[in-house]
């Protein structure tokens, strides 16, 4: 079984309070929260091996993954192949994703992305100098061109390359979670790169959850029992190009990068692949992301560059605000 | 009388209000009905689908290979079929509550 990563107290000193654990993986930082000690461990364990299983399923950035793999084929034509089961699930989860946003979480933004310059692990883009951005012409093929049949055999056009980037820390988080409350005791927080999702009993009073700006700060604390929260930003994958700096979020429509209406935009949903769903949405979405959000029924704070702030009904008003 | 009762079977069709919406409810009627047809062959349809969707997928090693065109089309359609047959709305979900002090953990951007 894998090494557990860092623990510490939530709360030091409080005996009561949850204990936490944090490793890298899949490209970022990954925390597990549990309110039962002797269950974090094991509970560490699980997500270290699920999330090692999902970078050989679904990284862009490693030759031998399935999602390389199929790529590889399909610059040559249109191409198939037979997904494993954690490919089929999180391929799954993105045409979940395409649906509920009305196809602005698009799963094929993959070659837009390497158009762009997010062709590799985010610290070997942003070292490389003078990168030229390479948009002209950039098509995005479309999550309704990709075929899936029920057996589990996955057809994507000539030069599809799958993104799973919306999506896939979101899914590995529902997942995880649900996996830890099912297997040991007490109540889990899975924390994915800033991906929430709880499981189990959670602790008296709810999860408290910080919503942290780009500069670390903490905007706000909002408190969940079984709801999934997902941040997406414009301010923190950026890169700098021959024109300017870019960031990772695409537009499937242009396929360029989002505009930068909104520095980010976190929602509480249903589920963490719900929330994940409806932040990139929104960022995609610009101005016109809070009408949207509104129409969807999800909960959101929208932040803006300049500090200034949108709420959408069900979001908690800051408690600030509550007492004025 | 005989002019009177012409004159009324000949304008009666045509003038009554009454018959008018008699006409119209028996429409929305048939209209409904054609409706609720429908509903009820499509609510099937996105049974039996679900259904064959819900087998589990084999457990293979993945083989990547060029398409014939003949597959490409079937799995396209099956696409096409998934995207009509599946819900499109965010499930409801309970609502947060504010609160202070420290975070047990926090979301940022990614």
């Amino acid at each position: 079984m894998s090494t557990p990563g860092t623990f510490r107290s939530s709360d030091a000193g409080v005996m009561a309070e949850p204990v936490e654990a944090h490793f890298d993986a899949i490209g970022t930082t990954n925390r597990i929260i549990a309110t039962d000690q002797t269950a974090l461990a094991t509970a560490v364990g699980l997500a270290k091996d699920y999330l090692s299983d999902l970078d050989r399923a679904v990284s862009r950035f490693r030759d031998d993954s399935e999602v390389s793999r199929l790529a590889a084929t399909a610059a040559n034509g249109t191409t198939w192949c037979w997904g494993s089961p954690l490919f089929l699930d999180h391929l799954d989860a993105a045409l979940r994703a395409a649906r509920l946003s009305d196809g602005l979480v698009d799963f094929t933004v993959g070659s837009a992305m390497v158009a762009a310059g997010y062709d590799t692990d985010l610290e070997a883009v942003r070292a490389r100098p003078g990168f030229t951005l390479r948009l002209e012409g950039v098509r995005v093929p479309g999550w309704e061109s990709v075929g899936r049949t029920s057996d589990g055999r996955i057809t994507t056009p000539r030069g599809t390359v799958l993104d799973f980037g919306s999506t896939a820390k979101a899914r590995a988080a529902d997942v995880i979670a649900r996996r830890l409350a099912l297997t040991l005791p007490g109540g889990f927080l899975v924390n994915l790169g800033g991906d929430i999702a709880p499981s189990g009993t959670a602790p008296a009073g709810g999860w408290r959850i910080g919503v942290e700006a780009a500069d670390g700060s903490v905007l706000q604390v909002v408190s969940v029992t079984n709801q999934g929260v997902a941040t997406s930003s414009t301010q923190l994958r950026r890169w700098q190009t021959d024109a300017g700096t870019v960031h990772h979020i695409i537009d499937p429509r242009t396929g360029r990068p989002a505009p930068l209406t909104w520095a980010q935009v976190t929602c509480i949903a249903a589920d963490t692949l719900e929330a994940n769903t409806a932040s990139t949405a929104a960022l995609v979405l610009g101005e016109d992301a809070p009408d949207w959000l509104i129409r969807k029924g999800v909960a959101a704070r929208l932040d803006r560059p300049d500090g200034s702030v949108t709420f959408t009904p069900g979001w908690p008003r800051p408690e600030a605000e509550r007492a004025a | 009388m005989i002019t009177d009762r012409k004159n009324r079977l000949e304008e009666k069709p045509v003038n009554s209000p009454a018959l008018s919406k008699a006409r119209m409810a028996v429409s929305a009627l048939m209209a409904s009905g054609t409706l609720a047809t429908a509903w009820l062959a499509t609510s099937l349809a996105i049974a039996s689908h679900d259904a064959s969707e819900s087998v589990a997928a084999p457990d293979t090693s993945v083989s990547v290979g060029q398409s014939s065109h003949e597959s490409s089309e079937a799995s396209h359609s099956s696409a096409k079929k998934r995207t009509s047959s599946s819900s499109t709305g965010f499930a409801p979900a309970k609502q947060a509550q504010p609160a202070s002090g420290t975070t047990h953990t926090k979301t940022k951007g990614s």
